[in-house]
């Protein structure tokens, strides 16, 4: 087991490298920016999130590997979601799908 | 529940418990990814308080699991705080989205910080849904919503420590998917327009190429810049 100042040093200097950036820019002040900024900005949720959710699904081990649960169980999901637009079924679908999913695959 | 609260209009501030209720998917989810992670991390051979204090103060979901391997494998502090950094450097996009967002509603300082302790890919998703839609939202509630997760998030870490020795068997059930789920769900819900849809499909296509030659923390930030690109040239043609 590594010692304990070593891990108090992890978690601290950990906490100050993931803190920093997520509180750094949000003190900025945005009465000044340029208008194509705003514009750009609007698309920034559905931009980052479309690249962080779905990435994983399709990608693995820098190869494209569709036949694997994560990837099928996102069908429904995506589905559901669109459909019925609730938020608890389309999580109980996805996760169904996938424990489902997991026993066959 | 008390007087004051009844005698004001419903509508003023969300009641606590619908701010629960809106976080409570995010809340579960969480307690289970960070179970999971105490379990892990007595397993490997930490310290009971190690798990807690990430958990705790560090509260970011990979980077946390890519520590522990990294702590197991006996990195240097150097690789494990800049893998840290690297894997996190993601919430800067956010964290400026919401300096803009959250513009219009006057956060003092000290709001902004505590936001920001709370800033995740889970909860500025759901915020920036609610934002978007321009539903009614105040610093209390985008405040209450993040604690709400950030403390399931540490006793879920706690549980999952203190259980290790009897739970192990409990990791297979990989009850996770419940937060790709969830991030997929407002996927749908950030997708309301043409536009939208197109940025976010150049967004993935990017990615998927860019992780493809190699995975890179970088890979997200060029990533977003094409959808937001694709989106503001989208914009100006309409």
């Amino acid at each position: 087991m590594p010692d304990q100042t070593f891990l108090i040093l992890v978690v601290v200097l950990m906490m100050a490298v993931t803190f920093l950036p997520r509180a750094l820019p949000l003190q900025v002040n945005t009465d000044h920016w340029p208008p194509f900024v705003a514009r750009a900005l609007e698309y920034l949720p559905v931009a980052i999130v479309a690249a962080i959710s779905l990435t994983p699904l399709l990608i693995k081990d820098q190869h494209l590997q569709l036949d694997r649960p994560e990837f099928y169980a996102a069908i429904p999901t995506l589905l559901c979601a669109y459909f019925s637009k609730n938020l608890f079924l389309s999580v109980a679908v996805g996760t169904a799908a996938y424990i489902a999913l997991g026993s066959f695959l | 529940m008390n007087e004051t609260s009844s005698s004001q209009p419903l509508m003023v501030r969300p009641p606590r418990s619908r701010t629960f209720a809106e976080a409570s998917p995010v809340v579960a989810g969480y307690f289970t990814v960070s179970f999971v992670f105490g379990l892990m991390a007595v397993n490997a051979g930490m310290p009971l308080w190690l798990p807690v204090a990430m958990c705790l103060f560090v509260y970011a979901g990979a980077s946390q699991f890519a520590a522990l391997a990294l702590i197991s494998s006996g990195a240097s502090l150097t690789t494990i705080v800049l893998t840290t950094f690297l894997i996190n450097a993601r919430h800067m996009l956010m964290s400026v989205y919401m300096a803009k967002a959250l513009q219009a509603m006057g956060l003092s300082r000290l709001e902004r910080w505590c936001y920001a302790g709370g800033l995740t890919d889970e909860s500025f998703a759901f915020h920036s849904v609610k934002l978007g839609k321009g539903a009614p939202v105040n610093v209390r509630y985008l405040i209450g919503f993040n604690l709400y997760c950030h403390t399931s998030w540490v006793l879920g870490g706690l549980l999952g420590a203190i259980c290790a020795q009897y739970a192990a068997h409990l990791i297979k059930y990989q009850l996770d998917y419940a937060l790709t789920a969830m991030m997929l769900y407002v996927l749908v819900s950030l997708c309301n327009t043409r536009n939208k849809l197109i940025a976010a499909l150049a967004a993935v296509a990017c990615m998927g190429a860019l992780s493809m030659v190699g995975s890179s923390p970088f890979n997200v930030f060029i990533a977003t810049f094409v959808g937001c690109g694709v989106g503001v040239c989208l914009t100006k043609r309409s």
